[in-house]
């Protein structure tokens, strides 16, 4: 598949010029607009990849699957806030369908997510973080080819989930409790939240180690089976007998 | 229960629920978090009935104390000095006022979706949705079904684990489990799709079950939604929405228009449970 990262990051930018315009002229009061924006900013990059190669269900439904399990996961572990495997598997995501892919299970699960754990100004930059990081990391790691490697996969994926991640969620909270934005206030909500954005990164890492092969394998089955994403343009055309 | 304002036309569902919620995040006056708190609470109990009285006494009244504890133990902002603790930090009237309207604010919201998850089902949000941005709300509707879906299927596993005297441990057990499901769920994607498109998903030309319509009634109730979504965007640009909990406390002047705008307010708030109290009457009466 012939992958597009222009449109993504244009569009990630667009996402984060919609932050800034919630943050700075709509005062940080209509989040649920600006995470309908972000929503719908993160799907352009997606929309492109489904115009492309129309009918394409299959693929539209294995993404709502991990989102799913992205979401499922994150509930599972609710006791422990941190332990958030959702970032992990978007980034597996990412890894093994594409980034395009990736950025949107992140987006999608953590919208959908928020509808559990409750929405709130803090939606858009968590929405907005999550699929920059998911997008990142699986671009780094794809372009470096790195797919099967646990170790540096897990590194990535993790540095990507604490410092993008973090930094995108924790400026939320600049913006709500730093009225004056001057280096020494803005630094020490940021240093704050440091902790938690280490433990969830070192979690990312660690749920990435240990996830990445089984769930990649998987993923890579499917899609030689069914000739999904990557494999619809690389390999050889579909057997006889096969439903389509 | 069956509520007339849930038979109404969706996009009316969606204005409605979006301008509540937008003016209860908006709105820190205590008259105006009063009554979106008011008709957030009664609609949720005539929505929900008991089980939303006991989610109400277990979990958000403890939730809200717990705010106005931790607002009024660690601020000391204000003027008005009610007590001062052992190691000297005042407990000040603003701070608690403060954190009771936090609180109000953050249940008011909550109870909003709680009215809003039993109105707004899910075909009417594609309804909604669906036309201006298709693929987006249908990966939305159909995520939200996955995850019930997939909890089933892991308990199934388990129970069949169980069944058949797998030793696994907990925690090998689980991961096993959890490749079970990746397995299951991914296949089952497949057919889902294969489902879909056999019954014409994506293809050009056709047309979609609706049974939603306008009537007279909804059309009415929309424009007169945004009329009060005016007046009340126009008190706020007037500055009679605002209000100070520090350091002391400090709310708009009462004049006539602050009460027009709490009226109309009100009128907006309890839209809803008006029209479900006159369809009963009128249902009752017609017996």
């Amino acid at each position: 598949m012939p992958r597009k990262p222009l449109l993504t990051v244009v569009s990630l930018t667009l996402c984060l010029a919609a932050v800034l315009v919630g943050a700075f002229l709509l005062r940080d009061r209509s989040y649920y607009l600006i995470s309908g924006v972000i929503l719908l900013l993160a799907c352009l990059p997606f929309a492109a990849l489904f115009r492309r190669r129309h009918g394409k269900v299959r693929e539209l439904v294995i993404v709502s699957v991990m989102a799913a399990l992205a979401v499922a996961s994150r509930a599972a572990f609710y006791m422990l806030p941190t332990v958030k495997p959702l970032c992990a598997i978007a980034i597996i995501t990412g890894l093994y369908l594409g980034e395009e892919v990736g950025c949107m299970v992140g987006v999608l699960s953590m919208f959908l997510s928020n509808f559990l754990f409750g929405q709130g100004a803090w939606t858009p930059y968590q929405i907005f973080g999550m699929g920059f990081a998911a997008f990142t990391a699986a671009l780094i790691l794809r372009s470096l080819r790195w797919q099967g490697k646990r170790i540096p996969c897990a590194v990535v994926g993790g540095v990507c989930c604490f410092l993008l991640y973090g930094l995108c969620a924790d400026s939320c909270a600049v913006f709500a409790m730093a009225p004056d934005l001057t280096w020494k206030s803005v630094s020490a909500v940021i240093l704050s939240g440091l902790p938690f954005n280490a433990s969830h990164g070192a979690v990312t890492g660690i749920v990435i180690f240990f996830l990445c092969r089984p769930i990649g394998e998987k993923l890579e089955r499917l899609c030689t089976k069914y000739q999904l994403f990557y494999a619809a343009e690389t390999t050889v055309p579909q057997a006889e007998g096969e439903p389509v | 229960m069956r509520s007339a304002f849930a038979g109404s036309h969706p996009a009316l569902n969606f204005l409605f629920f979006a301008s509540v919620v937008a003016f209860g995040m908006l709105f820190f006056h205590p008259a105006m978090l009063g009554i979106s708190f008011a008709a957030a609470l009664s609609y949720s109990i005539r929505l929900r009935g008991r089980a939303m009285c006991k989610t109400l006494l277990c979990v958000l009244l403890p939730t809200l104390l717990f705010v106005v504890f931790l607002g009024a133990a660690f601020n000391h902002y204000g003027v008005t000095t009610l007590f001062t603790l052992s190691n000297g930090n005042r407990v000040t009237l603003e701070a608690i006022v403060h954190g009771f309207a936090t609180g109000g604010m953050v249940l008011t919201v909550f109870l909003w979706f709680v009215c809003y998850n039993a109105v707004v089902t899910t075909d009417k949000f594609l309804h909604v949705f669906g036309r201006v941005f298709p693929t987006g709300a249908l990966l939305v509707s159909m995520t939200l079904r996955f995850i019930p879906l997939l909890t089933r299927r892991m308990r199934k596993i388990f129970e069949a684990q169980r069944g058949i005297g797998y030793g696994g441990g907990r925690l090998r057990g689980g991961l096993h489990a959890l490749s079970i499901l990746i397995t299951w769920s991914l296949e089952n994607a497949v057919d889902v799709a294969d489902s879909m498109k056999s019954r014409g998903y994506g293809s050009r030309g056709r047309t979609s079950y609706t049974r939603f319509f306008w009537t007279r009634r909804d059309v009415l109730l929309t424009l007169a939604v945004l009329a009060l979504d005016a007046l009340v965007i126009a008190g706020m640009a007037a500055g009679q929405t605002r209000a100070m909990y520090n350091p002391y406390i400090s709310l708009p002047a009462m004049t006539a228009f602050s009460i027009v705008l709490y009226a109309c307010y009100a009128l907006l708030c309890f839209m809803p449970l008006a029209l479900d109290c006159t369809e009963e009457i009128r249902w009752n009466r017609s017996r």
